[in-house]
């Protein structure tokens, strides 16, 4: 069998370590995995170094080393996500429920309005921004560009939107302000970019059906 | 046939019970043993083994031994007691399975159905 050079398994290290992985157990089963695989591709089909290496990429991780790590990742943390979603979902449906409320109580001119406001923006602060930063996270190197400006776009919006109703209910200067950068943001960025990744991966999905 | 969705809700119980037969393995012996014990008609994606091999080291079920090999640490996964157990159980459920999807797709079944 095989045995890489010192140049050789330092090119499959850097390979690896390019990836960022950050489970070290895990790095070592792919850097051991390669080293097979590459040094099997070399000896059985007479392959250079340089292309049995990218063979044994391409086999062993198609999408990339962060992407298995991503998977192990998933696996592990499988009932922290599950729960994090639950509470995500929670906090969207409330968040949603108060300001829903508060802008009929308003309109009608009903007592309470502002306990639905307050208890809008509470969940949406410490329940619903708590779980999306979490998804965020755990998926940010999956993220395109344009997704992570959709994120951004709307956790600022909707907080700025937010906030700023807070601040005109108690005649805080700089409520407008907030209003305006926050719808100016959903309207101009969130929506548009919403919209338009929707659209796309709707064709994507249909030209890949029919 | 699309093996690699049949296999997917079976790989952890596959690794269990490799595990039990040959003592010790690691990542790419384990792929290579599937691959050759169905004559190659279960080709599973190499890099899917290891959340399924590290979420069974994470549950207990499996402990792995590193070992310096050169510059390079190959790490030889073991079955521990709760492991044994779980691979029995696994087993069992999945044999039952296999029995009831077997009668259910044999030729006669079909043709009284």
């Amino acid at each position: 069998m095989t045995t890489l050079s010192e140049i050789q398994f330092r090119e499959l290290e850097n390979r690896l370590q390019k990836a960022g992985l950050l489970m070290p157990g895990l790095y070592h089963d792919l850097l051991d995995h390669m080293y097979c695989l590459t040094t099997k591709y070399m000896d059985e089909e007479g392959k250079s170094f340089e292309e049995a290496l990218d063979k044994a990429q391409k086999n062993l991780a198609p999408d990339g080393f962060s992407a298995i790590e991503h998977d192990v990742s998933f696996f592990l943390n499988f009932h922290i996500q599950l729960r994090m979603k639950r509470i995500l979902y929670l906090g969207a449906f409330l968040a949603a429920f108060g300001q829903t409320a508060y802008v009929l109580f308003r309109t009608l001119h009903w007592p309470g309005a502002n306990y639905f406001l307050f208890g809008g923006i509470f969940s949406l602060l410490f329940l619903l921004l708590p779980g999306l930063l979490f998804q965020f996270k755990q998926n940010v190197d999956q993220l395109s560009s344009a997704k992570k400006i959709r994120f951004g776009s709307g956790v600022a919006g909707v907080v700025l939107f937010a906030l700023g109703s807070a601040f005109k209910v108690f005649y805080l200067p700089g409520g407008n302000v907030q209003i305006l950068l926050g719808t100016s943001l959903l309207a101009l960025v969130f929506f548009p970019l919403y919209f338009w990744q929707v659209y796309k991966e709707a064709s994507a999905n249909h030209s890949r059906v029919a | 046939m699309k093996h690699s969705e049949l296999i997917k809700g079976t790989l952890s119980t596959l690794i269990l019970k490799l595990l039990e037969d040959k003592g010790k393995m690691y990542g790419y012996e384990i792929a290579q043993e599937i691959k050759e014990q169905s004559s190659g008609k279960i080709q599973i994606k190499e890099g899917s083994l290891y959340p399924a091999l590290h979420k069974l080291e994470a549950d207990g079920h499996v402990w792995a031994e590193e070992v310096f090999l050169g510059k390079r640490i190959r790490r030889y996964y073991h079955l521990t007691q709760k492991g044994k157990t779980q691979s029995t159980a696994d087993l069992n459920e999945l044999r039952q399975f296999l029995s009831t999807i077997s009668s259910m797709v044999s030729p006669q079944n079909m043709l009284t159905s």
